[in-house]
């Protein structure tokens, strides 16, 4: 809707793209379903009409995708991927009894991923499995909420997309287990790649799942992966989701999360990142019926010249219905954030209570934050209410540590755990909150606050 | 134990303590008293370490350290525990976890063995005890959601735990109704000995009649224009301030 179609682009450093969409339309030609050529096609074509978005189009004005355009990528399919396997693996939760489906490059990897029994009615598999296994849901749902045909990246990653986790949870059907996806990227040591996951995760009605998708890489590699995920919640059904990347602090990640709710759905997504030379984050919950509720949360903990781009988007099309969200960034070195919260409650979404709050902590001069909420409002009796704000630590708790004896950098690094934990301490995954409280205390200096929490 | 000796000290070039003399031995309970404005907050905060005052003039000497070189939280080791006028609410920073932190802090500077976290519990078990304090204030963030009392009784129990040498009670009583001031009054006099000093500063003669000062100073324009015994104290709620900001300065 927002990248005008007319305007001409050039389709340089575009080659790489076509010539992988070449291949995998060859590839496929015998045993992909029509149905799935034709909306690659259909994706590709998109793209190079569209082209990426600019500094000029609404929702990129801060995030230059210079960088992106400058670097050529290689099909991440010509590397092997045998040595990642460890590197990948341990990315995974050991003590977390899960069933999980974990890919390489975008190309599902069985040697680490374990699914196990499922109950009836429960389907956990590979997506190109599932062409096979579930072909009719899958042809039901995939490609018809993420819009392909306005956002250049999910087009890119709708035409491109090799594989990706598919997740069926059917009518009144709890999934007790975690299900926790891993994506890992390496290019091997040579030269950058490029690699695109497609999910689907889909929920009958009442159904109950918990998700976590992690994203990481080889620490120090260039690569550029996307991610879209398409989630559809049916009548009362819940899902609680977790997003935590890892990527590499040279890498390129995208990600979008197309949330489709029905009423009385329940969902709520915490995404976590850490990694990644430059990113964009774009999450989009459509609150499709009443009684909805739906919760947005992030942190985010910058250094060095990282950029991460966090874009939200709440529909509100139906009355009585609840969003919540809380952003946390920190930011140090010459890191740059940008968060654009966007809640739309169109005119027949009438008793909406909407929350959005942006906190920012900067703990270094050049440190960069851009945060716009946008409320647009066309029902007249709502509530919305959102708030950013960008600080540094308070220097009156600073002195009140001091005073009792704790040296500067530990109080710096316990304040700075303590802004940060109050998105972490709300997941209720052990071993996830865990790892996160120990990543948040080891970047931000050496306090561990989590021994004696009880 | 303080030797306090002409300082001069003020923020931003406007001069707020003009030259205070005062020495505190151990064993002794001092109270600093004096009208609004008078500079008492800026002495407790002065010796506490609080970089927004600036030090024009004058030392302040520690059990013979110079205290004003040292950092809040060296002082903090050295024995020097400031109970806050205000004490600042740290969402997110457990109690629990901060004071073990700061008594480790402290114990290892002072060469002593660190506490581990049952040790530390029962340390925490005795002192609540002590002070009748809700144990259940301490499961929470420091001072988030507490009440004025409650701050002001975190303070003293932090005190307890901590066991400095010298305590500063900047208007401790502040805000506190009478039942909150016995609590904190009687947790104060409970760490009353022959080792520690501790310096009373508030506005009212009434936590005085609770805590039972050896000297009373009263401090007017950034300096002490008399000092005496507890009588002095009852004097002054009589008579007010205006009556010794009229006499001439001396002991």
């Amino acid at each position: 809707m927002t990248q005008a179609t007319t305007k001409k682009k050039s389709l340089d450093g575009y080659e790489l793209y076509l010539a992988e969409f070449s291949r995998i339309e060859e590839r496929e030609r015998a045993t992909a379903p029509a149905w799935l050529a034709e909306l690659r096609r259909r994706a590709i074509e998109h793209f190079t009409q569209m082209g990426f978005p600019t500094l000029r189009d609404e929702g990129w004005r801060q995030t230059s995708l210079a960088p992106l355009l400058r670097q050529s990528f290689t099909a991440s399919s010509e590397v092997d991927v045998e040595g990642a396997r460890d590197a990948a693996a341990s990315y995974l939760f050991p003590q977390l009894t899960a069933c999980v489906v974990a890919f390489i490059n975008g190309r599902y990897a069985p040697e680490i991923s374990t699914v196990g029994k499922l109950p009836e009615g429960v389907r956990v598999m590979n997506l190109g499995r599932a062409l096979s296994d579930d072909s009719t849901a899958v042809a039901t749902h995939l490609g018809r909420h993420a819009p392909h045909q306005s956002q250049a990246f999910v087009a890119l990653n709708t035409a491109l997309h090799q594989d990706g986790a598919y997740i069926h949870v059917g009518r009144d059907l709890a999934l007790e287990e975690p299900i926790h996806l891993l994506f890992f990227s390496t290019n091997g040591g040579g030269a950058p790649t490029h690699d695109h996951v497609r999910n689907l995760i889909v929920l009958e009605e009442n159904a109950r799942a918990t998700v976590i998708e992690s994203y990481a890489g080889q620490e120090g590699e260039v690569y550029f992966s996307t991610a879209v995920t398409e989630t559809v919640m049916a009548e009362g059904s819940h899902l609680d989701h977790y997003v935590v990347q890892e990527e590499s602090t040279r890498a390129y990640h995208y990600m979008r999360h197309h949330i489709h709710q029905a009423r009385a759905s329940r969902f709520s997504t915490h995404t976590i990142s850490l990694g990644g030379a430059w990113g964009r984050n774009e999450i989009s919950p459509v609150l499709d019926g009443d009684q909805i509720e739906s919760t947005l949360n992030g942190l985010y903990m910058l250094t060095g010249s990282q950029h991460l781009d966090n874009n939200t988007m709440f529909d509100h099309a139906k009355p009585h219905c609840n969003s919540t969200q809380v952003y946390k960034g920190i930011l140090d070195g010459n890191a740059h954030a940008v968060f654009t919260g966007k809640i739309m409650v169109r005119q027949d979404a009438q008793k909406t209570d909407a929350v959005q709050s942006s906190k920012n902590l900067l703990l270094s001069d050049t440190a960069q934050v851009n945060a716009q909420p946008q409320l647009e409002i066309f029902a007249d009796d709502v509530r919305c209410t959102h708030g950013a704000t960008i600080g540094q630590l308070d220097d009156d708790a600073l002195f009140y540590l001091r005073s009792r004896g704790i040296d500067r950098e530990t109080a710096r690094g316990l304040l700075t755990f303590a802004f940060a934990n109050e998105i972490i301490e709300q997941i209720k995954i052990d071993p996830l909150r865990e790892k996160l409280e120990r990543l948040a205390a080891r970047r931000f200096r050496k306090s561990s606050p989590t021994e004696d929490a009880k | 134990m303080l030797e306090i000796k002409n300082l001069h000290a003020g923020v931003e070039g406007n001069e707020i303590l003009k030259g205070i003399d005062l020495t505190v031995q151990a064993g002794e309970v001092h109270a600093i008293m004096g009208p609004n404005g008078s500079g008492k907050s800026t002495l407790a905060n002065v010796l506490a370490g609080r970089d927004v005052y600036e030090v024009t003039e004058g030392e302040v000497l520690f059990e013979g350290k110079n205290l004003l070189e040292l950092e809040p939280e060296e002082r903090a080791r050295e024995g020097i525990f400031m109970a806050f006028q205000y004490p600042v609410e740290i969402p997110g920073v457990g109690n629990m976890y901060f004071l073990r932190t700061a008594v480790n802090s402290i114990r290892k500077h002072r060469g002593e063995e660190l506490l581990d976290a049952a040790d530390f519990l029962e340390l925490i078990r005795e002192r609540t005890e002590l002070l009748g304090i809700d144990q259940s204030l301490l499961k929470r963030a420091v001072n988030e959601g507490f009440s004025g009392g409650e701050k002001k009784k975190n303070e003293i129990f932090q005190m307890a735990v901590i066991d400095p040498k010298l305590a500063i009670m900047d208007e401790t009583d502040s805000g506190l109704d009478i039942d909150a001031l016995k609590t904190v009054a009687d947790g104060v006099n409970s760490l009353r000995g022959p080792e520690r000093g501790v310096v009373v500063v508030t506005h009212y003669q009434r936590l005085l009649n609770y805590i039972v000062p050896d000297f009373v100073h009263v401090l007017v324009d950034g300096r002490i224009v008399k000092s005496g015994d507890k009588g002095l104290a009852l004097e002054l709620e009589s008579k007010g301030y205006a009556w010794v900001e009229r006499e001439p300065a001396g002991v």
